[in-house]
């Protein structure tokens, strides 16, 4: 029995990686823009059009089809934030979100007019084997939405904590004005902002694309999980979103072994409520004042 | 402006109430096209209550689908069970869609604003699973037949009798919306929308005033469910997904936010590109989408805003 609880959750936080990530992306882009990017999931998964094309069609290796994604999703989200929201920068940020939710509903439906809604199997051809640890099993799918997590949250907090570009990206998150008065030229922070966070969502919808199979709407849950993980990090704090979504993984996951699949996502929002009443700031958000 | 208003509201109603005498010559056809119509009455009432959160006091839901739903399943289990009649299925409806807001909306005012997107949206999907999952209740993916609606203990049910009395209740919709707005309730609304710092200086509530916007939008929602219900005769979860919902988001957006005609021109906008563009799936979908990101960039009052800035110039 403990094996199993412990297979489940092992399985729980590979699964919880790809929520990680998604999130990861969503308070990069929130903490330079005070977006909530409604189309991350739409957005990363036209990345993996792209992966999928290149691994299908072109039949290249699997890591310069992920190159090709993530390259794709970064575009994406450079073009995005220059061409688009740049624009309405002074709007409210409810239209800003609005913004975001007709991106979101373009992107779907376009691939959807291209592509059909049929899901299309890709497998991601790794070349390893699955991982014993003491007698649990590690997929190599599991291992490597690991390894990602890891490689790029660590990069992450490098690139916010040594480089220009990252102090300029936090300088802005504090105060945009004071920043802009420092000479942080905002317009390219904030594009390199949403460039990273839609790269992360791409990156996760590329390793979901196995589980999910590639449609238009293959990212619909893991980014909905991956609101709730960044909102139980407090969502503007990187750790946060990181435990928040490896958290979340595991007890989807239990959720779906012992209670109802089918009533997961309510399961978890019933518990999301509870929490934010208790504490309304996330697991690991500091209580903020609003800025007037 | 007033009179320009007076003019348009009396043509709608005019052209609304004549319209099944010019549908009489199209013959059997006749039937499915008032079927479409007064489902659009309906779902003009939700993109009005969904104005009513968003346009007026400043809140997102991504949820209506939810409430709607609440409505649409409270008439049809009352129906199964206890032949209700409209009029208080309907108050029921919204009433129990009002109870099902104060879920989310209580916790929504302690929140900020980006995290009630989120917790409407987890809101419109939960309905839809418990729905489905609630077989004993719901009828599950079945979904529940409704039998011949009364009205006042009067078998009703002719598709003119309903699309009658879809024009009548979003007729009284408008008129109460319309009037709510103008009171000291509806200017608080406007107050948050603004500047929730400065409403909070005049006095006003924050909270209490963000909890009602919730309720009074989810009761109209409700409402509209329950009529919906009647009018489709059948109840099942695939009508309340989110891609419902985000069909009233694109009314509210397009039709231009904090307008009563912005919402009712929306909402003939969408529908009708829905029911037209419904063989290629994705095809509305990515209209829609399109269209909201030009009118973010381009025209933010919608198509009120439009056809203001023309009768301005011309």
């Amino acid at each position: 029995m403990i094996q199993y609880v412990l297979q489940l959750a092992l399985a729980g936080l590979a699964q919880g990686s790809l929520y990680a990530l998604t999130a990861l992306g969503l308070v990069v882009i929130y903490n330079a823009s005070t977006v909530v990017n409604f189309a991350q999931g739409a957005m990363g998964m036209a990345a993996t059009y792209v992966a999928y094309l290149l691994l299908t069609n072109a039949q290249v290796p699997f890591p310069i089809a992920l190159l090709g994604a993530i390259l794709t999703a970064f575009l994406i989200g450079v073009v995005v934030q220059t061409a688009l929201l740049g624009r309405i920068a002074d709007a409210p940020i409810l239209t800003q979100v609005v913004l975001t939710l007709g991106l979101f509903m373009f992107i779907e439906g376009i691939l959807g007019i291209f592509f059909g809604y049929n899901p299309r199997p890709m497998a991601i051809p790794l070349g390893i084997g699955p991982v014993l640890i003491g007698g649990l099993v590690l997929r190599p799918q599991d291992v490597i939405e690991l390894a990602l997590l890891i490689v790029l949250s660590v990069g992450l907090a490098t690139l916010f904590r040594t480089t220009k570009i990252g102090l300029g990206m936090r300088a802005i998150t504090e105060n945009m004005y004071a920043a802009r008065l420092m000479g942080i030229p905002i317009g390219r922070v904030l594009s390199l902002a949403w460039g990273i966070g839609v790269m992360l969502g791409g990156v996760a919808a590329v390793l979901a694309a196995p589980t999910t199979s590639v449609t238009p709407n293959m990212m619909d849950t893991i980014v909905v999980y991956a609101f709730v993980a960044a909102i139980l990090g407090g969502f503007g704090s990187l750790l946060g979103a990181v435990v928040g979504g490896l958290v979340l993984g595991v007890i989807v996951n239990f959720i779906d072994a012992f209670l109802a699949p089918e009533l997961a996502m309510s399961i978890v929002f019933g518990m999301l409520l509870v929490i934010l009443y208790v504490k309304p700031d996330g697991l690991f958000g500091r209580r903020t004042v609003e800025k007037v | 402006m007033s009179i320009r208003r007076d003019v348009l509201a009396i043509a709608f109603v005019a052209i609304s109430a004549l319209l099944p005498l010019v549908l009489q010559t199209i013959g059997q056809r006749q039937v499915y096209w008032l079927f479409v119509v007064s489902e659009l009455f309906i779902f003009a009432v939700v993109a009005i209550s969904l104005d009513l959160l968003m346009g007026r006091s400043g809140q997102i839901s991504l949820g209506h689908s939810g409430f709607f739903a609440v409505g649409a399943y409270t008439a049809a289990i009352l129906n199964e069970h206890y032949r209700v009649d409209v009029v208080l299925s309907m108050l029921a409806g919204g009433l129990l869609s009002a109870l099902a807001s104060l879920i989310v909306g209580f916790p929504a005012t302690r929140l900020r604003g980006h995290y009630l997107g989120i917790v409407t949206l987890g809101y419109g999907i939960a309905v839809d699973q418990i729905a489905l999952k609630w077989d004993a209740l719901t009828g599950g993916d079945q979904g529940i037949h409704l039998h011949r609606p009364t009205f006042f203990g009067v078998p009703i049910g002719s598709p003119v009798a309903m699309y009658y009395i879809s024009l009548a209740v979003l007729v009284v919709v408008i008129i109460l919306t319309w009037n709510l707005l103008r009171t000291r309730i509806g200017r608080s609304f406007a107050a948050i929308r603004d500047s929730e710092v400065a409403a909070a200086a005049m006095g006003v509530p924050i909270a209490r005033t963000k909890v009602l916007a919730f309720v009074c939008s989810a009761f109209l929602a409700g409402l509209a469910g329950a009529l919906y219900a009647f009018l489709a005769g059948f109840v099942a979860p695939e009508d309340f997904g989110i891609d419902q919902t985000l069909l009233f988001f694109a009314m509210v957006v397009i039709g231009g936010m904090g307008s009563i005609a912005g919402a009712i021109g929306g909402t003939i906008l969408v529908d009708g590109l829905r029911v037209a563009a419904s063989t290629v799936s994705g095809l509305s979908l990515a209209i829609l989408g399109g269209v909201i990101v030009l009118v973010v960039l381009f025209a933010p009052s919608g198509l009120k805003g439009l056809l203001r800035a023309r009768a301005r110039s011309g």
